[in-house]
């Protein structure tokens, strides 16, 4: 591995990670905006206002619908783009759904940044872990596919179906980098694995960190919000949930605030004692023959690695498969009472909120009303003292003279 | 996209992939409209190299400039051959937006082979016959291309809401000029206000006072209220399919505003009173029930004020205003929108609005829903003219959009767009 960047290098350089989803990217990118300040002033851009905004520039550059967010996205690539095109040291933009990008929105990405040199940077997660995360994503973003099923479907070489089509347009690795790196020296392009459980937590920052000629030591990577993944139970409770809130019941920003953030993110994901999600036996040995190809893949197109390409085979499975299809019904009812007492929680907290508010707002509107009043009795008194002025001499002489003091 | 210089317009006698897909891409940006696998018989294709070239356009946009290209062969005057090949290079130039698979290389049939899997050492999306594209991927590389000609054109002043209204002519005084108002569904509405002021009558005048006239809503079928409802709710921007947009109202257990027209007559009910609320029921005769409450002749009653599409017409504004969501600010989109509707509504002769059958799956819903409207405006104390039974009827239309008539219409607002069609008519024999 040779950082890109570095007292040394003085050039504009941008590093551009396109991905791939559930690799780790929120957690490098969490680290990347809270010391987005400091970084700047090591000479390194992180060009975000909002931890969303290189989100919104991808869904900006792809044209992607996403819930009713993109409306927000309009112009946001471009914005980035000028950003870093007016920087000049080292920018860094990042965001996994880049993975999905066609050649022709490669094409028009790469020349949004004009002369800075780009290099991709591609982290990539074995897939005895990334099918299950994806699934469990597919489930966070309201699909009510079942596990064989969507296994099914990622594996029928059509793929026209919408679950498989994005599958493999943000994860076949060998094809992500056929579409953005075609036009980059092989050099320039920057392998990232993700490290086996059981590594050092830091060891995947390490080598983000590494790449970008920073001291790892030096950033507090306690900041990063990581993206958590659920267990069995807990992933067929939101599916279920799913079949009911779909189809209008339940609006988009209400799912992602209740469902995703407060019960999938915040509650359920910090229930470790479940069991976790793997691959069946019949489809790990397939996985493992797809990730020998790209391992080759990768290989002989000579880019950089970091790390290790014997990452991205999957590892022997260290437990039972637990079927999600045939879920323990205790253990589903249990993660159902779980989810019913936070979000009882919730409704009480917006509760007191509004309570609170509605008490405060009463109290503005009564010391409004009173002032009103006061201001009431004070102008029909002016008002008073004019009309009468016309029938009075001394008040009429009093009046003129209050007139010439205000200047009027 | 501009392709490669010097690329001839047939494959070579042996011909790798690359070759033989830029020399199709040349055939069709010079008007060619001859199908790839036809193209390619009578040559010896390679079985080794590779299968991407650089600068080959995704199978969806070989196959769209293959479609415009037949359907202007179909038309009585061809399109200018340098207007045809710019508007060839802005779709093969066209990322395929949205979600769904990227582009698709096209099948070569050297390598055509069988897999029960995705099969390792294979990458990409999978090759495809282009005439095998599913409409749906040609729709959604349409959609991105007509998004792009509306903002290269800019946008259309607002016309008026409505005809000039309460306003009579200049001759008016010399005869009684009757003040109504007309609400409900719009196809109905704009036939009543179209044939009133034709005859003299616009809509208007005051609510209230010796002067004030009868308030006629105008109710039609059930499937009609919501196929006109979701018209509206995509008009204003919004990316819900028929059928979703259907099925959320049954999940929400209610109707829609713009559907709920016993809400519409109460509303109206409590600022002029019931007696004054006359419901209409049937589009199609609501000009000559109106005129008859008013004791006046209906004019001959061109719908002129607003358009009103077609559903497959509105699910080409559905899957464009998808991408101009992304692209350009809401009060920009609107007004590109209104561009797109005056180049689908000149493309039909006259529009026959709605058409659309609520999913069978939620038939039952439906007809509990109308007989809850008729019941309640049968009990608001309002004048009926008309059968409520109506409001029971099933449409005679398709239960969503057809795939293959919202692709007609695509390519006929292309073509337009592209200024390669003066109007968006239905070319004959160029069906998918």
């Amino acid at each position: 591995m040779t950082a890109v960047t570095g007292p040394e290098r003085s050039t504009r350089r941008l590093l551009l990670h396109v991905g791939t989803p559930k690799s780790g990217t929120s957690f490098i990118q969490t680290v990347l905006f809270s010391h987005r300040e400091a970084l700047a002033a090591q000479g390194l851009l992180y060009p975000a206002d909002r931890f969303d905004e290189q989100f919104l520039a991808a869904l900006d550059l792809m044209e992607l619908p996403w819930g009713g967010l993109e409306q927000q996205a309009v112009g946001a690539w471009d914005r980035v783009a000028a950003r870093v095109r007016a920087w000049p040291g080292t920018s860094v933009v990042s965001h996994e759904v880049l993975a999905r990008a066609s050649r022709a929105q490669v094409a028009t990405a790469l020349e949004s940044f004009g002369d800075v040199e780009v290099h991709l940077v591609l982290s990539a997660r074995d897939l005895a872990r990334q099918i299950p995360a994806e699934w469990q994503e597919n489930v966070k973003h309201r699909r009510t596919v079942g596990y064989r099923e969507f296994l099914d479907r990622i594996r029928d070489p059509d793929r026209t179906d919408d679950v498989a089509s994005w599958f493999w347009a943000v994860q076949e690795v060998p094809d992500i980098l056929d579409r953005w790196g075609a036009g980059l020296p092989a050099a320039h392009v920057h392998v990232v694995t993700v490290p086996q459980p059981g590594s050092s937590p830091t060891l995947l920052w390490e080598r983000f960190a590494g790449l970008l000629g920073l001291d790892p030591d030096a950033w507090d990577t306690r900041v990063s919000r990581v993206n958590p993944s659920l267990g069995v139970p807990e992933t067929v409770f939101l599916r279920m949930l799913n079949h009911r809130v779909n189809g209008g019941v339940l609006a988009g920003r209400h799912y992602r605030e209740f469902v995703r953030e407060v019960l999938a993110h915040r509650t359920l994901s910090q229930r470790t004692g479940s069991p976790r999600l793997g691959l069946p036996p019949d489809v790990r040995g397939w996985a493992a023959d797809v990730a020998e190809s790209w391992v080759a893949a990768i290989r002989q197109r000579g880019y950089d690695v970091v790390g290790d390409l014997d990452e991205l085979r999957p590892a022997p499975a260290d437990r039972p498969f637990t079927d999600p299809d045939a879920a323990d019904t205790e253990q589903v009812l249990d993660v159902a009472v779980h989810s019913t007492v936070t979000l009882l929680q919730q409704a009480a907290s917006l509760r007191d909120t509004a309570d609170g508010l509605r008490a405060e707002l009463a109290t503005a509107l009564e010391e409004r009303d009173q002032a009103r009043r006061e201001a009431g009795i004070w102008l029909r008194a002016k008002r008073k003292v004019v009309r009468d002025a016309d029938h009075n001499a001394v008040l009429r002489a009093g009046l003129a003279g209050y007139r010439r003091l205000r200047g009027r | 996209m501009t392709l490669p210089p010097g690329v001839p317009s047939a494959p070579g006698p042996s011909a790798g992939y690359p070759e033989a897909a830029l020399a199709w891409a040349r055939h069709l940006r010079g008007g060619g409209s001859t199908p790839w696998l036809e193209f390619l018989a009578g040559h010896r294709l390679e079985e080794q190299g590779p299968r991407v070239g650089a600068g080959v356009p995704g199978a969806a946009q070989l196959e769209l400039v293959r479609l415009l290209a037949a359907r202007a062969h179909a038309l009585a005057s061809p399109p200018d051959p340098d207007r045809f090949t710019s508007l060839a290079d802005d779709v093969f130039g066209r990322a395929v937006a949205g979600r769904g698979l990227g582009d698709r290389p096209l099948l070569w049939p050297p390598h055509r082979t069988a897999h029960h899997t995705v099969a390792p050492g294979r990458h990409g999306a999978p090759p495809i016959d282009p005439a095998a594209l599913p409409v749906g991927e040609l729709l959604r590389t349409a959609a991105g291309v007509v998004a792009d000609q509306l903002v290269a054109r800019g946008t259309v002043p607002r016309p008026p809401v409505h005809p000039p209204r309460g306003r009579p002519r200049a001759w008016a005084p010399l005869r009684r000029v009757r003040r109504y108002r007309v609400v409900g569904v719009p196809s109905g509405v704009e036939r009543v206000r179209a044939a009133l002021a034709a005859a003299g009558h616009p809509d208007g005048g005051p609510l209230g006072g010796r002067h004030a006239g009868p308030v006629f809503v105008v109710v039609d079928t059930l499937d009609e209220l919501l196929a006109q409802a979701w018209a509206a709710r995509v008009r204003q921007g919004a990316r819900t399919r028929w059928r979703t947009y259907v099925g959320g109202w049954v999940a929400r257990g209610g109707l829609p505003r713009a559907a709920a027209v016993d809400d519409l007559a109460a509303r109206w009910a409590q600022r002029v009173g019931a007696e004054r609320v006359h419901v209409v029921a049937g589009a199609a005769d609501a000009a000559r029930s109106v005129a008859a409450v008013l004791g006046v002749p209906p004019g001959p009653g061109a719908m002129a004020s607003v358009i009103l599409l077609r559903p497959a017409q509105t699910d080409v504004v559905r899957r464009v205003n998808a991408v101009l969501r992304v692209r350009v600010t809401t009060d920009h989109r609107r007004a590109l929108d209104r561009r797109l509707v005056t180049v689908l509504a000149a493309g039909g002769p006259v529009p026959a609005p709605g058409g659309l059958q609520v999913p069978h799956r939620h038939r039952s819903w439906a007809a509990d829903a109308a007989e809850r409207l008729a019941d309640r405006l049968a009990a608001g104390g309002y004048p009926v003219h008309g059968d409520l039974g109506v409001l029971r009827r099933p449409a005679h239309g398709p239960v969503a959009p057809l795939a293959s008539e919202v692709l007609e219409e695509m390519l006929g607002a292309l073509s337009v767009l592209g200024g390669v069609a003066a109007q968006a008519h239905a070319a004959p024999g160029v069906r998918r």
